[in-house]
């Protein structure tokens, strides 16, 4: 998968930006403040629909614009196909176009497979469950686009169920509700205890590489389904939902929420047995949200049998030389594309040819001559 | 001091925009096509449109919209009366009629449980539907349910059920083939013809 070119237009503080990526590294360089992370932004914003950083859509418009444009030419190795994908933001509203037509999420999603990796990610062991439970939903919406059409199925329920709670429902109303959301959510909950699993063995080894020294890392997911969930099956993990959401039901009434499911669930990280939380260093961290990353990213290569695309913001100087040698080493390897933002000209990725770079400043994003 | 005049070619830009799917763009340009078009044809547009909403009002039985006390569908003696299809609108209605696969009767909820929107069982026709099931229409055995594949629409289906099925009547969904995100009312009648023949038994 290879982003040819890019066009923004009133995306954030960009008011037209054309880019032309480069096969391998695409560097966006500049001062703070100035549109480097906007730009990584519009990118992923388009191939995975989802927003970089978490802000409401009208967030994303440029101050004093009607509606905001990014419009992306990409090709796919395996295929050799070049698709034409285009987003529209205009008020709430989000309108898709793949070649020329309008598209759903599900069949606009996927032609553009893109990891992103940002400061914030650095915090996934430290920080909160939900910043764990993004990382899972983000990873599998890239592994299958039809994840995020039913996770955004099962926060539509979750939300109205809610609704019906506050609002003192029938029963009734209830029992129908409970039905949609044990079907959205068994299929959620089986597939990240599956991703999981396949993903566990191979950041423990990503991490017995980069950290120093290094006990052995394991996920495991805690689910507040607990035995109910067996991810071997989709239909028994249905019933138990089911079963716990009709026992729950007369605490829920009263607490007016949905008190379980997997929008409470959380990707358990241990060292050597021991929650991460409680015990690891900075250093670990780092090193922890690195391996998860790379984890996330060679499985997902292999998956698709061709290199996702990688978004990088700020790691130069974020990560020591060390961890950032690391991170491109393997990036190398897998010999996809890169587009990163930095306030230095990147050093050591010219010999690897192909470098584009681009300035920005004031939101104009302008090529770099060499 | 003189009252100033709403200007009328505004006026009537102003009112073709509300319809819905209709820009301010599209408006100016319908405006100015009945203005060309000249009186002869806006009146009768005007009148088609008075008349409509005069004279259109909901069937007593199914919801739908007719001129008489019931529809044309509800008072074709060859429909099959063991039958109801029910459907979220009346444009979905029209669509199944379409594809001339159903022969049985239809009921039009008028809408979806939306609680976001504060839209309960109370809001829609369900009240209507138990009313003729136990007087007028007690020769119905099975309900197929046509909601959209939306959270709403499948919430409404299972609620349908929910009620439904502990009284005695066979209720079944229609199967998927529909797009999900998909609007029914927009879905070709060989889809819809599938998703008939296709209908599931709920429980
Ligand atoms: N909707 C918007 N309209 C105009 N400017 C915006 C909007 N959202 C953010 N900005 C501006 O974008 C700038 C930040 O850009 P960013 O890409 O985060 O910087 P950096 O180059 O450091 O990554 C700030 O100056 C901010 O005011
Ligand atoms: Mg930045
Ligand atoms: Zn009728």
């Amino acid at each position: 998968m290879r982003l040819l070119r890019a066009s923004i237009r009133n995306f954030r503080n960009l008011e037209s930006a054309e880019l032309e990526l480069g096969p391998r590294f695409t560097a966006l360089i500049g001062q703070n403040g100035q549109g480097k992370t906007n730009t990584l932004e519009a990118l992923y914003l388009i191939a995975a629909l989802r927003p970089l950083r978490n802000v409401p859509r009208s967030a994303l418009i440029r101050h004093g614009a009607e509606s905001a444009h990014v419009a992306l030419t990409v090709e796919r190795q395996s295929t050799g196909l070049t698709h034409a994908l285009s987003l529209e933001l205009k008020g709430a509203s989000r309108v898709l176009q793949k070649d020329g037509k309008k598209a759903e999420t599900g069949s606009f999603l996927g032609h553009a497979v893109t990891v992103a990796f940002t400061p914030d990610d650095l915090a996934l062991g430290k920080g909160s469950p939900e910043g764990r439970r993004r990382f899972l939903d983000r990873a599998l919406l890239n592994v299958r686009p039809a994840y995020l059409v039913r996770a955004l199925r099962f926060q539509k329920a979750i939300k109205e169920r809610n609704r019906v709670l506050i609002d003192q429902g029938k029963d009734e109303v209830l029992d129908a509700y409970d039905q949609v959301i044990a079907s959205e959510g068994a299929g959620i909950m089986v597939e990240r205890a599956r991703y999981i699993r396949e993903l566990g063995p191979r950041a423990a080894s990503h991490f017995a590489r980069i950290a120093d020294p290094a006990p052995t890392l394991s996920l495991a997911y805690a689910a507040s389904l607990d035995e109910g969930l067996d991810p071997s099956s989709e239909a028994q993990t249905r019933e138990a939902y089911l079963a716990k959401l009709l026992r729950r039901r007369p605490l829920d009434r009263k607490r007016r929420t949905t008190s379980v499911g997997p929008h409470h669930d959380d990707l358990e990280l241990m060292l050597d047995g021991h929650r991460v939380k409680d015990r690891a260093s900075q250093g670990q961290h780092r090193a922890l949200a690195l391996a998860l990353k790379l984890a996330e990213l060679t499985d997902l290569a292999e998956r698709l049998q061709e290199p996702p695309i990688l978004l990088l913001d700020d790691m130069s100087s974020e990560l020591d030389p060390v961890r950032s040698g690391q991170l491109f080493d393997c990036v190398r390897r897998l010999e996809g594309q890169v587009i990163l933002t930095s306030t230095e000209p990147p050093r050591g990725l010219e010999a690897s040819g192909h470098l584009v770079e681009y300035d920005v400043a004031q939101g104009q994003v302008t090529r770099r001559h060499p | 001091m003189e009252r100033r005049k709403v200007d009328p070619i505004a006026r009537l830009i102003q009112a073709l925009s509300r319809l819905p799917g209709v820009g301010e763009k599209s408006a100016t340009r319908m405006a100015f096509y009945v203005l060309r078009q000249g009186p002869t044809f806006a009146a009768d547009l005007a009148e088609s449109l008075l008349e409509a909403t005069q004279r259109v009002s909901l069937c007593a039985r199914c919801q739908n919209l007719t001129d008489q006390a019931e529809c044309g569908i509800c008072a074709d003696p060859q429909r099959d009366v063991r039958v109801l299809c029910v459907v979220e609108n009346v444009q979905d209605l029209r669509a199944i009629e379409r594809s001339q696969e159903f022969k049985g009767r239809y009921h039009v909820l008028h809408g979806t449980l939306a609680p976001l929107e504060g839209i309960g069982p109370e809001g829609i026709k369900v009240k209507e539907l138990l009313s003729r099931l136990a007087g007028s229409d007690r020769s119905v055995e099975e309900l197929i349910v046509a909601t959209n594949p939306s959270v709403e629409g499948e919430a409404t289906a299972l609620y349908l059920q929910r009620v439904l099925q502990p009284m005695g009547f066979t209720v079944t969904r229609i199967a998927s083939g529909l797009p999900i995100g998909g609007d029914f009312e927009y879905a070709d009648p060989a889809t819809i013809s599938r998703a008939l023949s296709g209908r599931q038994r709920m429980s």
